[in-house]
């Protein structure tokens, strides 16, 4: 692939990693002017006992949560948004804190929107780079280690009304710190470290060869890569490796640098559809159609994928398999992480110990072909193409 | 001596203007003209809500074409003056300059996309709807050679088509929208 004729690249996200980083969020608040931030979670993180973290970091300190939201649901709505905002608005806070996965995440990502642009109507913004103006404090403290969302610059929320999916995407959503503290994604049980780690993979993997690849957004996803090949599977064995955990945050939050920028492609394509058709979680629809996405691409982007191989595998992999091999060589590698998760953690490898159904194929192919991720993708994604994918992945 | 800080007001680039607006217009009609029988565009809109609006104009105000989808799939050109907050829809071109590369057959709308030259309001699960079709008018409107560099694979119209309604869309369809 050429060098990109143009490209652009933002990254405004202050990175805080490290055991204990939370103990910064106060000194980080006290720099941006704020006291009352109103913190925003699900009721897993409440019942894990991850919110004791939070206000034990705040112990001694001058910021007085204004208002604690712990019921976000599993999909964000524009219901919930709403409700959150007028809390916010009425109790007066300056600044939002979001605990939790991509939902949480995205949720805070709307109330902001709300909030920072004096409305009440989420929809209306709904759209590519079309938000103006400045934005509240905002600050994500993630508590998996996959989505990536504290540093991408899209939020998907659902309209309850119409019974569609909005997308608002704007680099005003990205958050002014995210805080990747190992205390918060220590309780992750196996299947769901594996499951998000592969999401987190597949972002890097997908940014890499995407159309809108540039050399920022190379070097983010291939030390994403680099961290997940060395430590998913050794984090899925052993839960309680605080170093692994810390590596696996800060790869995730590369990986999501790195297709914030560049975008993904049609294993995300595939895997939108397949979650809203036969509601299979997210890092394992990823997990599933990541070897058989990146085979799709191979006439197109096979040098590109070859050079995963050293990142994926290491170096003494790559300097064993000849310049024309490797492409070939990174997707086995993928497949054998997989069969590895398999092992340690149930992670299902194909679509049939998904749960998906075959009758399901045809509303997944049609949903798949029309969604966002399939432009930044080098092959075109066209309906009997996803066919395909479907097919490989049944049993594959 | 505040005098000799006059303010700069932004250059006109009236060539690029002009052509920009001359190609949504001939954009807006092959869309009508097209939409009533090419099979790829058909099967696309068919997906469309019937009475769906969508815009595309050029930044801050470089010129737009609207069109809207008929009960019959067919898209209606409704001309440049529609009201872009009223649309369904609305694709903006955020420059002169890009505008300029996109309608002269120097930039595609994916890359276009890739590189920021496009913001979008309203649902954005029509995008890749909607680039598909433009793909297809594309298709028709550019000579092969320019059309295979502007998108992945060129979409699949027959020989004889791709003459016969390219010499309708260039006559009829551009000047008479039919």
């Amino acid at each position: 692939m050429k060098f990109p004729e143009y490209y652009e690249f933002s990254f405004p996200v202050k990175i805080i990693s490290g055991h204990t980083a939370l103990n910064k969020l106060p000194a980080e608040l006290r720099q941006a002017g704020v006291c009352r931030p109103m913190v925003i979670t699900d009721p897993g993180v409440t019942k894990v006992g991850l919110l004791e973290v939070l206000l034990n970091a705040l112990a001694e300190s001058d910021v007085v949560i204004g208002a604690l939201y712990d019921q976000t649901p599993p999909e964000s709505s524009t219901t919930v948004v709403s409700e959150i905002t007028r809390i916010f608005r009425e109790k007066a806070c300056d600044s939002l804190i979001a605990i939790g996965g991509g939902s949480v995440i995205d949720t805070t990502k709307g109330v902001n929107i709300l909030v920072s642009q004096n409305s009440d109507d989420i929809r209306l913004f709904q759209g590519a780079d079309i938000l103006k103006g400045s934005f509240m404090p905002f600050y994500v403290v993630p508590t998996t280690a996959g989505t990536g969302s504290e540093a991408t610059n899209a939020a998907v929320i659902q309209d309850l009304e119409k019974g569609v999916k909005m997308s608002l995407v704007s680099e005003l959503l990205l958050p002014r710190a995210a805080i990747l503290d190992t205390r918060m994604t220590l309780t992750l049980p196996p299947k769901l470290t594996a499951a998000t780690g592969m999401d987190a993979l597949t972002h890097a993997m997908e940014a890499y060869i995407s159309i809108q690849q540039n050399p920022m957004s190379d070097s983010f996803a291939l030390q994403g890569i680099t961290l997940i090949g060395r430590y998913l599977r050794e984090v899925t064995a052993n839960p309680q490796d605080k170093n692994g955990r810390l590596a696996l945050a800060n790869a995730s939050t590369m990986a999501g640098t790195a297709f914030s920028n560049a975008m993904v492609g049609c294993v995300h394509s595939m895997g939108h559809a397949t979650g809203a058709v036969a509601h299979v979680p997210h890092g394992v629809v990823m997990n599933v159609f990541l070897p058989h996405g990146l085979r799709l691409n191979l006439p197109k982007s096979s040098e590109r994928i070859g050079e995963m191989l050293l990142p994926l595998a290491g170096a003494e992999v790559f300097a064993a398999a000849e310049p024309e091999q490797r492409a070939e060589k990174t997707i086995s590698e993928v497949e054998r992480l997989k069969e590895d998760l398999f092992k340690l953690s149930g992670l299902p490898r194909n679509l049939k110990e998904a749960g998906v159904k075959r009758e399901q194929f045809d509303k997944i192919a049609a949903l798949a072909i029309n969604d966002g991720s399939a432009l930044m993708n080098p092959v075109e994604l066209t309906l009997e193409r996803a066919y395909g994918l479907l097919e490989a992945a049944w049993e594959g | 001596m505040i005098n000799h800080y006059p303010d700069l007001f932004p250059r006109k680039k009236p060539v690029k203007r002009t052509v920009n607006k001359a190609v949504l217009f001939v954009l807006g009609r092959a869309l009508q003209s097209l939409s009533k029988t090419d099979p790829l565009i058909r099967k696309e809109t068919a997906s469309w809500p019937e009475g769906l609006s969508l815009v595309m104009n050029i930044l801050p105000n470089g010129g737009s074409l609207a069109v809207k989808r008929q009960p019959d799939k067919s898209l209606k050109y409704l001309g440049t003056k529609f009201p872009i907050d009223q649309a369904d829809v609305a694709i903006h071109i955020n420059d002169v300059e890009s505008a300029f590369k996109m309608f002269t057959g120097q930039l595609g709308s994916d890359v276009a996309y890739a590189w920021h030259a496009i913001s979008a309001r309203g649902d954005l699960s029509y995008t890749v709807s909607v680039v598909r079709v433009i793909n297809v008018v594309e298709a028709y409107l550019f000579p092969r050679i320019i059309s295979s560099k502007l998108m992945k694979e060129t979409p699949p119209i027959p020989g004889w088509r791709l003459h016969l309604m390219r010499l309708k869309t260039y006559t009829l369809g551009i000047l008479f929208g039919i």
